[in-house]
């Protein structure tokens, strides 16, 4: 697939940036004129994919996370959210709905589920120790606007 | 994020506005217990219609909130009519845990 746009951003894992990544994200995506819906389903998965980074992998301390935008063509967006903290020990078991370390702080364990609910495919790699990337795309139905194509 | 609060013959409706995500869940967790534990309210009605964003956090907050209220023996429920954030509310499977309307006066009545 040849990619047409991209961007890179990187930030702090303060929670105040969650709000910033997801606005961040859903202004490069607007571009392909999407939907309400379509907008608000890409922020809630880089909001849940950024908090996931701020309170699992760097925990209590401030570490780098980076996103990645991507347009290819026919209308397909991926998104990346790169962090380098603790990892997950078991992806699989981590995917599953409800599942949370920290059931003390109120966490729904739900992230990844609404990561696969609102987009159409969701990766996860990690390694304990290094780091987490999460990759997700999500096909943007096409609208009587070509913006996407110049 | 912001709220209002009023009590209405020992209703407590808190309506949310903005956005609810972990920063503001946070931020507004004790306020809201505070509210919900005070002892002239014997019901609380969550209003959400008006978030214009809330990831699972924010579903962790409301199940907190739940949680405090049921502790107090109070009842909770919820006000939506935002189709993603009732997307949002089934793919968390909330519905099963907390009563939600479409309109205030139907959580009313």
């Amino acid at each position: 697939m040849k990619v047409l746009n991209y961007m890179e951003l990187k930030i702090p894992s303060k929670a105040q940036n969650e709000a910033f990544a997801r606005v961040a994200v859903a202004a490069f995506v607007a571009q392909l004129d999407p939907t309400m819906d379509e907008i608000t389903e890409i922020k809630t998965a880089v909001s849940e994919a950024v908090t996931n980074s701020i309170i699992h992998a760097y925990e209590d301390k401030i570490g780098e996370i980076i996103i990645k935008g991507k347009i290819y063509e026919n209308y397909i967006v991926e998104i990346e959210v790169i962090d380098f903290g603790k990892g997950i020990e078991d992806v699989e078991l981590a995917r599953q709905p409800l599942f949370t370390t920290k059931p003390d702080q109120e966490r729904s364990g739900m992230g990844f589920t609404v990561m696969e609910t609102f987009m159409d495919k969701l990766e996860v790699l990690s390694e304990v120790g290094k780091g987490t990337c999460v990759k997700m795309l999500k096909a943007i139905k096409k609208r009587k606007s070509e913006g996407a194509e110049s | 994020m912001d709220f209002e609060a009023i009590v209405i013959e020992g209703i407590l409706i808190l309506k949310i506005k903005g956005e609810l995500d972990q920063y503001n869940a946070d931020k507004y967790r004790l306020r809201f217990d505070m509210k919900i534990v005070s002892p002239e309210v014997q019901k609380v009605v969550i209003d959400i219609s008006e978030l214009s964003f809330m990831d699972s956090s924010g579903v962790g907050f409301l199940v907190g909130r739940f949680k405090t209220a049921k502790a107090f023996a109070k009842d909770l429920v919820l006000v939506c009519n935002s189709n993603y954030i009732n997307k949002l509310l089934s793919t968390c499977g909330i519905e099963k845990l907390i009563k939600k309307y479409k309109t205030i006066e139907e959580a009313l009545s």
